[in-house]
Formats: C-alpha cells, structure tokens, sequence
C-alpha cells in the first residue's frame, strides 16, 4: 500500500479552515460587531416608538408607550455611555493608518499610533458598549420568547410544510432525483478514476442550487403571500405570537428541505454503493482520510538568507518552491503541535501522505519523477549525536536505506533506532507532479515525541503563536538539481486513521443543511417588512454576495489607501501625499473620527453578508478527506450567529408592522 | 328580544373605546383618509351589538382597531380590559372576517385542527369541538375537501365554525350574511341569536338593515368614520318627537289627509308622511345619511339617547 497512488488525494485550502483557535477572541469580536447592530437596531426602534407611538393606558389619565420598554433604554443608554468614551478615545488617540496587505475587513479598524493602554480601553469601550447594545436589543426578544409555545409553533410550521407539499413543491426534488440515476460519465464523461470524485463534485453543486432555490422561493414569498392573501388576519387574531409565525414558518420550511436532503442523501449513498460507480473511482475517492496537519515554513540553511519559499509564478503563488539539487539548502518544514496519542501504541507504521506540484526548469526524462528527502525528528532529537545515529544506521543495514513493515527484521531496527534518537528518514522518494504518495513512520518514532511532552514554549523545535510547542518536524529537501518541488500546507500530513464514507457524504450534506438554513432564515426576515419579490431578490443577493466575501473584503480595503472618503477629500484639498501622516489638528482629527465612522458602517454592511463558502464541504468528500469534527462545530455556531441578529430583527419588523394596513 | 342587562360593573363592559382615531398613512405618514374618527364606544356582556353604516363608513377598520390588526392613530381600545395590542384577549375573542380568509389547501377538519393548535388546544378537545362545530355549521358532508372546492357560503360557514372553534366568550363578525343565500342568511341570524342566548357577547358590523333590525340589541351608525347614532334598536326606531299611528280598513284619500292634517295642527304638531308602512330602520337609516351628507361631521351626542 505505500505505492504511488495516482490520485488527486490534497486539499486546497486558500485561507485557514475556520478552528477554536482564538475562540475567545472571536466571541469578543462578535460581540462588537453584534453590538453595532444591536445599536442601530435599537436607535432605529426607538425613533420610530417616538415617531409613531402606540399607547397603552394603564388607567385612563396615564399613558405609556408600549413600545419602548426600561428594558431597552437603560442598557441602551449604558451602551451609549460606553461608545461614547470609546469615540473620545478615537478621537484623541489614534490615526487613522491602514496597514498592508489586509484582505480582511474586521482588520480595518483604525490602528493604533497611541498608548496601547488606549487601545485596550478602546477595545474594551466598544466590548462594553456593544455588549449593554445587545442586552437592550436582544433582552426583550429573549423575554418573550418565554411565552412561545410549542403547539403554535409547530401548527404553523406543518401548516408552511402542507403547503409547500400540496403546491408540489415536492416533484421539484423527485425530479432531482431521477437525473441522479443516470451514471455521471455519461453527462461529463472524463477519466475514470475521477468519476466519484466529479459525482460528489456536480450533485453537490446541483443539489446546493436546488436546495437553497426552493428554500429561497419558500421563504420570500410566505409571511408576504400570507398578508397578501389577508390569510394571516385569522392567524394574528388568534393568541399567536407575531414572532411565532416567523419561527414556525422557518421550521416548516428548513423541515422541507431536510427531509429532502435526507432523501436525495440516501439515493446518493445508495447509487455510490449500487455499483454505478468505476471500481478504480470507488477505491481511491471511497474514503474518508482523518488527517493531521502541521504548519509549513520554509527555511536556508546558508547564514543569514531570509528565504520565504519561491513564487514560479504558478497557482497565484498559493504553492511555494524550493529549488532542488544535492548541496540545495532550501528546505520545507512542516511542524506538528499535536501528534494522536494512539500513535505510538497500536499502530506497526503510521503513513505520511503528500503531493507536491512540481515545476521543471529543464526537460527531464519523460515518467520520471523528481527525488525528495524527507527528514522527520522529534523534539527530543539531539543534532550532536548525528554521528551516533548515523553509526547506528551503518550498523543496522550496511548502507543507509528505505525500510518498509514488510521486511519485519529490519523494520524492528529501524524502529529502535527511531525512538532512542527520535529521527527517522525517508530517502530518495520519487514524486510526480500532483499525485498523493504515503510512506510509513515506525510507530516507535512518535513513542518518543510523546513522551514527556514540552511544556509551553520550551521545544528546541520551537513553538505555535499560542505557544504550544512543536513535537515533531518533517524537514523536505529536493535532491534533483534544476528542478522545484512547490508546496503549501495542506499537502503533507500524517493519515491519522480512515473514517466512513457514508458517515464523511452525510456531513457534507449537512453543510448544505446549513447554507441553505441561512437562506430560510434570512429570507423570511427579509420578507417580514419587504413585499414578496423584493425579498427575495434581497436574500438572493444578500447570498450570492457571501460567494465573494473575500473579493469584497479585499475592494473594501483597497478603497482605502487615502484613508476613508472624508480624509482623502483632506488630503486633496491640502495637496498632501497618502503616505505623509497627516498633522494633528482638531480638523484632521474631525476627519479621522469621521472616517473611522465610515468604516464602522462599512464593517457592518460587510457582516450583513454570509460567509457561505465556510459551508462548502463537497472539496473534502470528493477528495476522501474526513470533515473534521470541530469545524462542523465551529461552523453550526458561526451559522447560529449570523441567523440570531436577523431572527432578532425579524421579531421586531413582524411585532411593529401593521398587518392590515 | 331579551332586554340587555344593564352594565352594573366594569366585568360587565367587553368593548370598550375611547376617542378612537385611525388615519390610514402612506408609506412618507402622508394622510389618505380618516377611517374613524373619535369613537367612544361601551358594548356589555351578552348583548349583540351591530355596527351599521354603509361601505366605507369605517365598520371594519374599528373592528380590525379592536383585534389588534391595526394600530389606533389617537383614543384607546380595549377588550377585556386589556389593551387591543395584546395578543392574550385573542382568548376569549372568536372573529369571522369580512371575507373568510382561510388556507384553500386544507380541508375542513385540518381548518378547524389547525385554529385549533394556535388555542394550544389538546388534540382530544380539538377533534371533538371540531367534529361539533362541522356539525352545527352543516358542512359533514364536505368536511374532507379542500377549501378550494367551497362556494363562498361554505366557506363563509367554516370560517364561522373557525371563529368558534375556541368556544369565545366574545364573537365578532364581519359582514356575517354577505355572500349567503337567503336561507343562509336566516340560519346565521338564527345562529348568531343562539350565540347570545348561551351567553356570549356578539359585535356584528353590516350594511344590511334587515340583519340588524332582526338580531341586534344595540347599534351604532357610522357614516365617514363618525359616529352618528348608538343606542338600543327599539328604542332608535322609535321616536320620542314622533308619533305613529296604525290603521286598518283605510283608503288612502286626499280628504282623509286633510282631515288628519288639521288634527294634527290642531294639537301643535305636523303632518310629515303619510302613506303605506315601511321598513322603519330603514327610514331612520336613509334619513341619517341624508342628513350627514347635508352636515357633515358628528351628529351624535351622549345626550341624544338614555341608555
Ligand atoms: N388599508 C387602507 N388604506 C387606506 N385607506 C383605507 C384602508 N382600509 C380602509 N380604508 C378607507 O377607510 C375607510 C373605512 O373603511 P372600512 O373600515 O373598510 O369601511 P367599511 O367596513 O365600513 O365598509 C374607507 O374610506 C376606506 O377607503
Ligand atoms: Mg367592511
């Protein structure tokens, strides 16, 4: 099995998987942005309440707004307080420089020239202030959904799910259905191998359309059709919560659609294993590889070289070179923080996997790869016993050599030697341009990188940004001369186990799930205030934008080289250069306050927009990778968060709205 | 018809208005038209009250004011002694649209469960009350076709039956006899009498004057959003400055009218018909409405009735 497989088993991954790596900061940045929402929500709520009231009379001389409640304005004024010191500190404190190359726009805050101490209060103002935002935008939704209950909830909810069915809504899927008996060659045909992979690739491209079509349609066009049809006057003259019908057409519909999902999953599973499939396919993409990845750097071994890896040009740079050759000292080193503690005790080998894209800068022979080194070593791994080690070696097998399990002698040797140095190497491997290769690490190698873990900070192979220590680094060298061998992180890991995949298609699936709740969400809190149509023109764009959040993310900073608006108007006036920092007046600093009030607004219409490419999972099924688990998490709460603010806003547009008017 | 008991304490009053205002905005709170204007309204316990006015007088906008549907401009509305804005009234309250706006895809009994969940109703009590009112409405032999097979007289009884499917201690309908035939219409009014009988209070709104005059204790009349006239039936149809005098075996002659007129001179009054009887609500209606059209504005007073 350590052969060559001739496949495509690599991920791509352009930015980071989302992780709980920095949880805490992301539940702190949340709640800024959430509370800027919160505030405008509530400012907006407020003035209408005062614009146009609606009056209770507890008795007959005294009156009360019953849309303004203490609830709200206390935290609200609170809040307030806090954005105010934090616009102070604003003020006074910063300039307004953006930094280089920000692709994201959370990064777009103005950055600091002040005391970090101000920065902090800062941080901590807007924290505060956004945080007492959403108590008082939020609370009186939570309060209330206190009085929800079930019965209602679901009566509308089967209520949205009947009409949907009765409409034949449901032979839209069936129809879906059929196409996907037919075998994919023959709509695409292609190479064999990659048949399963181009089924997983289209299905899921078709069913996400379909999915999220209907969810989209659905949604828009219920709560307005209901007030068109003046259906809804029976309903809201019952004791239904205003909020109960949002809810209950949301789970009619996100029922809906999982119970398509669930059908359309199973005839998928059931047409893979059906045999409909290559057997060459089933083998290679079958699979669900659970995966460790370490983080790559590239280094020189020459003094004094800062060597980054080589752009050829190729991918957008995605994929970094070195150059290869005997005396090459151009290394990538792949260090891991983690190793699966059951390697080292039930395994014989555990496989290193990898495909590297490789760039020729002279013809080499036609089916001939390219020869790469790997060195792996542990952080025990000491440089002043290399000639021990090496002893050990030449006594061991004669001349240095590749062991595999099956010479089962030499692969106990071998295995000793690895855990006493905690080193072991892979020589001479001859890889070709992007397909997956493994060879075995003896069980005993991670046996030693296990025992008595570092402490923080303290492995001589260095540490993560958070300061776990490295436990192991897989060093790659390319010994061909005049060629590179590009990679990028995610193209070397250690085959941590192989997962089901069934279970693998399924959560793929459930990314969909996920994607498409968003659209329901999204598009039934539209169409609380907006007509029909326009929600769902709305919600379709609102989606679609979510396709190029990073693309936005990027014209959103590329604006603002000068500054914002107000400060490249300042500098053109007085003629000033961009990078000159601009002298500290009260009018510059007007301008600055000003501008960073621009790009507060612009962080927020940029957070009205869905991430929904955290959702697409289909790259790692038809691949073979398992989804790992703590993304799904991850991912599930960063849906709960976009949809909660949207669901908030929907309670108040539906409690506020006129129904008969 | 039973004389309504008297309002003794404040459980006693259902409705209850104060300076009631709607003014229908555009979308810019630019004014498109005074819907109602100041209505001071009391409807007690158990008795039917009936909204009268002809088309666009501003019958449905107080009804929709009460439920809630709609937001009052200025004034008070208040049901059950609770504000209309609050959803909890909606208990006790049974409302049949001016239309029956129902669901078309569901059939009868699914009408009636659904209604029926939005009460959090146990599904038990839900299948019997609705077996029950499917029964009193008349429509067992149609209770499993969908809504969109009904005439508007079926759908006008299952929106009925919808409106009562919470057993309501107070049941407003909205135009209850447009689109019934006139057996329909009998069997409605015959209903909506029963209705009172068991104890519930009615509001009932319509241009139909022979609705009103057959069911109704109490009335109000509305024309262009202002309240015209309110007070018991009998006691609005008849009139203390006038006096009705009924006669058989009588030809209709000149000297007949003569003689009558210098009677009636005689005694410090004066002759204004003479004829054959009609309808007198519906004098009393057309006279109201003439009379608006000529003055404009409110013509009602607290003063003008002793109810
Ligand atoms: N949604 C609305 N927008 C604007 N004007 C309306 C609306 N509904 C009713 N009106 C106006 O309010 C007045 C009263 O209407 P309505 O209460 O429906 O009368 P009725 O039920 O007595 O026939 C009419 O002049 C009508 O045109
Ligand atoms: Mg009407």
């Amino acid at each position: 099995m350590f052969s060559m497989s001739p496949l495509f088993g690599v991920m791509k991954f352009e930015k980071e998987p989302p992780s709980f790596n920095g949880f805490g900061g992301m539940l702190f940045t949340y709640v800024q942005d959430a509370g800027g929402f919160a505030f405008v929500g509530l400012a907006i709520w407020l003035l209408l309440a005062i614009l146009r009231p609606i009056y209770d009379y507890p008795t007959p001389e005294t009156r009360k707004n019953r849309l303004i409640s203490p609830l709200m304005v206390i935290p609200g004024a609170i809040g307030l307080a806090a954005y105010l010191v934090a616009f102070g500190i604003l003020l006074v404190a910063f300039s307004s420089e953006v930094p280089d190359n920000v692709t994201d726009p959370s990064e777009i805050t103005v950055v600091p020239t002040a005391d970090p101490a101000m920065v902090a209060i800062y941080e901590w103002a807007t924290f505060i202030g956004g945080f007492f935002m959403l108590i008082g935008f939020v609370g009186p939704f939570l309060l209330d959904l206190s009085k929800l209950r079930f019965n209602r909830v679901y009566a509308i909810a089967r209520l949205s799910f009947q009409e949907a069915v009765r409409n034949r809504v449901v032979w839209v899927f069936l129809a879906v259905l059929l196409l996907q008996l037919f075998p994919s060659r023959w709509w695409f045909g292609g190479k064999a191998e990659e048949e399963l992979k181009n089924i997983i690739d289209v299905s899921t491209r078709f069913n996400n359309v379909l999915l999220v079509a209907v969810g989209l349609l659905l949604a828009a066009f219920s709560i307005p059709n209901d007030i068109k049809s003046l259906t809804i006057h029976t309903i809201v003259t019952k004791p239904v919560e205003r909020f109960e019908i949002v809810l209950g057409r949301f789970f009619g519909y996100v029922g809906l659609i999982t119970m398509a999902l669930v059908g359309i999953t199973i005839v998928g599973v059931g047409l893979i294993y059906a045999g409909n499939i290559e057997r060459e396919a089933k083998q290679e993409s079958q699979r669900s590889r659970v995966v460790n990845y370490g983080r790559l750097e590239f280094t020189s071994r020459k003094q004094g070289e800062d060597f980054r890896g080589t752009d050829v040009g190729k991918e957008d740079g995605y994929r970094l070179h070195i150059a290869g050759g005997p005396n090459s000292p151009y290394r990538a080193v792949w260090n891991f923080t983690q190793v699966n503690p059951t390697f080292g005790t039930k395994e014989k080998a555990v496989k290193l996997e990898f495909a590297f894209d490789i760039y020729r800068t002279t013809k080499g022979n036609e089916g001939e790869g390219v020869l790469c080194t790997f060195d792996l070593t542990t952080w025990k791994w000491d440089p002043a016993r290399e000639s021990e080690y090496k002893a050990a070696i030449t006594k061991a097998f004669g001349n240095q050599q590749n062991i595999t399990p099956d010479r089962v002698e030499d692969w106990e040797k071998i295995s000793q030697i690895a855990q006493e140095f905690g080193r072991y190497e892979w020589l001479g491997q001859e890889v070709f341009d992007y397909h997956t290769i493994a060879f075995p690490v003896p069980e005993s190698f991670f046996k030693n990188a296990l025992e008595g873990k570092p402490n923080k900070n303290e492995s001589p192979l260095g540490s993560s940004i958070d300061g776990k220590p490295n436990l192991i680094r897989v060093s790659v060298k390319c010994e061909t001369p005049s060629q590179f061998v590009g990679m990028a992180k995610w193209d070397l890991y250690f085959l941590e186990a192989e997962g089901s995949f069934i279970i693998n298609y399924c959560k793929g699936a459930f990314g969909l799930w996920l994607r498409t709740l968003i659209v329901i969400a999204l598009a039934i809190s539209i169409s609380t205030y907006l007509a029909g149509v326009v929600s769902l023109i709305s919600a379709l764009l609102i989606f679609l934008l979510g396709f190029f959040l990073d693309f936005i993310a990027t014209i959103v900073t590329g604006r603002n080289e000068g500054g914002g608006p107000l400060e490249s108007l300042l500098r053109l006036v007085r003629n000033e250069v961009t990078a000159k920092e601009l002298d500290k007046t009260t009018a510059v600093s007007a301008v600055l306050a000003g501008d960073s009030i621009y790009r507060w607004t612009l962080r927020r219409v940029y957070n009205v927009i869905p991430d929904v490419n955290r959702y697409g999972w289909s790259e790692y099924v038809a691949q073979g990778f398992s989804i790992p688990g703590d993304m799904i998490l991850i991912n599930c709460l960063s849906a709960a968060a976009y949809t909660l603010p949207w669901l908030v806003a929907a309670y108040y547009l539906m409690k506020a709205r006129e129904i008969a008017a | 018809m039973a004389e309504p008991t008297p309002a003794k304490t404040k459980n006693d009053i259902v409705v209850e208005t104060r300076n009631l205002t709607k003014i229908y905005r555009d979308f810019w709170g630019r004014k498109k038209a005074v819907a109602l204007n100041a209505l001071d309204l009391t409807i007690k316990r158990g008795e039917i009250f009936g909204l009268l006015g002809p088309n666009g007088s501003g019958k449905t906008t107080t009804i929709k004011l009460l439920l809630g549907l709609l937001f009052p401009t200025s004034g008070e509305a208040k049901v059950f002694d609770r504000p209309a804005a609050d959803v909890r009234k909606n208990e006790k309250i049974g409302y049949l649209p001016e239309e029956s706006y129902l669901y078309r895809f569901l059939n009868a009994e699914e009408t009636l469960d659904f209604y029926g969940r939005l009460f959090d109703m146990p599904g038990e009590v839900r299948r019997e009350r609705s077996e029950k009112l499917i029964k009193l409405v008349g429509l067992e032999h149609a209770k499993k076709r969908t809504l969109r097979e009904y005439s508007k007289g079926m759908r006008q009884r299952i929106g009925l039956a919808q409106a009562l499917i919470n057993d309501p201690e107070l049941v407003i309908l909205d135009e209850p006899t447009s689109g019934l035939d006139p057996l329909g219409t009998i069997w409605m009014k015959e209903l909506i009498v029963k209705l009172r009988d068991e104890g519930k209070t009615v509001l009932m709104c319509s241009h139909r004057l022979d609705d009103v005059q057959d069911v109704c204790d109490r009335i109000a009349i509305l024309f262009n959003g202002d309240l015209q006239e309110l007070g018991e039936v009998n006691r609005l149809v008849e009139d203390a400055r006038r006096v009705e005098l009924k006669a058989t075996n009588l030809q209709l002659t000149e000297a007949l009218k003569a003689d009558l007129k210098a009677v009636i001179e005689k005694h410090g009054g004066s002759l204004e018909t003479f004829g054959h009887p009609t309808t007198t609500l519906e004098d009393l209606f057309k006279r109201v409405v003439e009379e608006s059209k000529a003055r404009p504005g409110r013509r009602y007073l607290p003063s003008n009735t002793n109810n």
